[in-house]
């Protein structure tokens, strides 16, 4: 026989005693709730602020995708089943005069630098939106290169899956006298949230004339940097190392070439390049874990939406390739229930699923635009992935 | 005194060839801390843990009836609903919306201190989808009010002193502004 002995308590009190339950609720808010909740009692404070709360809360937590114009943020498109709101609208609570915008989003903490204001310089902020916590770095430090020397990209590495600390990369050009060659010499610096300052990694290195430094993409711990005309490079953050990667797999000449987007999401390193101003279909490209080769991993044919959206296409009479199909592509998500691909047409956002070959609109913001969609701006928007999360600046 | 409560527990009789065999559908009762008794279908039924264990671990017959003094009937009427349909759902192939709809209505005329102690009543039947449900359901009606609110919902004593309040709220002080409370 079953003997159930304990003595009910009343209902409320007994999930409260019930730790295991309260935490279970807890994970599911946001953070500003979590926050705020703190102040409930002792025991929720001690709760809410354990790391190992924190670490189930981030392994819960569903990503968006941030879609943001220079300064603010123009729409949001959760990726879970559930729809939440927007976790920020503005990173005005980073305290520069000159505004600041976001450079990279990584598990939930973003890199942000400020706007060039004539006089003052240029500062590197890493800050969590959801806590809007946020914290300056220290300038890297000039040692073994000359006074005069150029920031060239800079990069946040963070992965709460293997260390609550973070990492910054800033890879800046060194150019000392003494060089005679035509190539100029770069240097590699780390900061690391734990020792709270930058160093030195390796010795100055020397690249093709052609490679540029801007727009790395962060993907298994190693920055990639692939320039317009083709060159590329690697860096691995923890064996300090530079490598090489593997041919583009497109033949054509890199002036024709109409976009490019590099990007990472989900765990894949993804490569679209489109040449010809009238294309709409085109392959997506992975890299292989090996660094092997690209491959093609999707097909895209976007005529369904230029049917759906004719505004897309504009013809130039005067123009060589008579049509042109205006679209930049924002970016590729890929997670476990959806892979998708965010593009930017006149007056709209569209999301086109890369499995099921269908599409829906996201956001039309034209409406009010006074331009009345009749240009693209590209490069006016870039699309961030966030993901809420409690972590420490 | 106990009354009998059939919830969506009827007794099918099966024809055909093979009705012979097993013509009625089995059942298993239980009885919450009112005093009320349900029966239960046997899939649905084990759909709960704490049910299942307790009749198979010991291979108990079904003839004897579950007490459940840490359920009230209300409970058990409101949990009974939800794992019939959970199991109903089971062998459709594209239920999401069905689901969606029919879980907004299961917690429509619940009060955020019912939804709680179902929430409670969930974890100790074990019935994990439930738990998840509700906890969802209760995070959703909470992320909005304010500290007050949840304290009285938990029945949580604040412990801090004024002083440690407000150290703990100069953190984020932000947090506390610009609640979309709803009148609930």
């Amino acid at each position: 026989m079953l003997l159930l002995l304990w003595d009910p308590l009343p209902p409320a009190e007994a999930v409260s005693g019930n730790q295991d339950l309260i935490t279970d609720i807890l994970l599911r808010l946001p953070v500003k709730s979590l926050l705020r909740f703190k102040c409930v009692s002792k025991q929720w404070l001690s709760l809410i602020s354990d790391p190992r709360f924190s670490r189930n809360y981030r392994s819960l937590a569903s990503a968006s995708i941030l879609l943001c114009g220079t300064t603010e943020l123009i729409d949001h498109v959760s990726c879970g089943r559930r729809n939440s709101e927007p976790p920020f609208t503005s990173l005005g609570f980073i305290s520069d005069s000159a505004g600041t915008k976001i450079l990279q989003s990584c598990n939930g903490l973003m890199l942000c630098c400020s706007f060039f204001k004539m006089g003052k310089s240029c500062n590197y902020y890493i800050c969590n939106p959801s806590t809007r916590q946020f914290l300056m770095l220290p300038p890297p430090n000039a040692k073994g290169c000359d006074e005069s020397t150029t920031i060239l990209g800079v990069y946040l590495a963070f992965d709460p899956s293997k260390s609550p600390h973070y990492q910054v990369v800033c890879v800046r050009n060194c150019s000392s006298s003494s060089a005679a060659e035509a190539n100029d010499h770069y240097q590699i610096e780390i900061y690391s949230s734990e020792t709270l300052s930058w160093r030195l990694s390796g010795s100055p290195f020397s690249a093709p004339f052609d490679m540029v430094f801007d727009n790395g993409v962060l993907w298994n711990g190693t920055i990639h940097w692939i320039s317009p005309t083709g060159a590329s490079l690697c860096f691995d953050i923890v064996q300090e190392q530079l490598g090489e990667m593997p041919s583009l797999p497109s033949n054509e000449k890199w002036s024709k070439r109409r976009l490019r987007y590099f990007g990472e999401s989900g765990g894949h390193l993804y490569l679209i390049e489109i040449y010809g101003s009238g294309t709409t279909q085109f392959q997506v490209f992975e890299m292989k874990k090996d660094y092997s080769s690209w491959i093609p991993k999707y097909q895209v044919d976007l005529t369904a939406i230029v049917k759906a959206f004719p505004e897309m296409v504009r013809s130039y009479p005067d123009a060589h390739d008579s049509r042109f199909c205006l679209f930049s592509i924002l970016f590729v998500q890929e997670n476990e229930e959806d892979s998708l691909l965010l593009l930017h047409i006149p007056g709209k956002f569209i999301s086109y699923n890369l499995r099921h070959k269908t599409f829906k609109e996201l956001c039309d913001f034209g409406a009010n635009s006074t331009k009345a969609n009749t240009s693209l701006p590209i490069g006016c928007f870039q699309a961030y992935q966030f993901i809420e999360t409690l972590a420490c600046v | 005194m106990s009354t009998s409560t059939d919830n969506n527990a009827s007794i099918t009789q099966e024809s055909g060839p093979s009705a012979a065999v097993q013509d009625i559908q089995k059942k298993i009762v239980v009885r919450t801390a009112d005093g009320e008794v349900f029966n239960l279908k046997e899939e649905v039924a084990m759909e709960i843990d704490i049910i299942k264990t307790f009749f198979q671990e010991d291979s108990i017959s079904y003839e004897t009836v579950m007490p459940l003094p840490n359920v009230e009937g209300w409970e058990m009427v409101k949990v009974i609903e939800y794992c019939t349909k959970h199991v109903e759902l089971k062998h459709k192939v594209d239920g999401y919306k069905e689901r969606k709809a029919f879980q907004a209505l299961f917690v429509q005329n619940l009060s955020t201190k019912s939804l709680l102690a179902l929430t409670n009543t969930a974890n100790y039947l074990e019935v994990k989808y439930l738990l998840d449900f509700l906890c969802q359901a209760v995070s959703e009606q909470i992320k909005n009010k304010d500290v007050d609110y949840v304290r009285e919902l938990f029945g949580v004593e604040n412990d801090f002193n004024d002083e440690e309040y407000e150290q703990v709220k100069a953190e984020a002080p932000w947090a506390h502004e610009n609640l979309n409370n709803d009148l609930h």
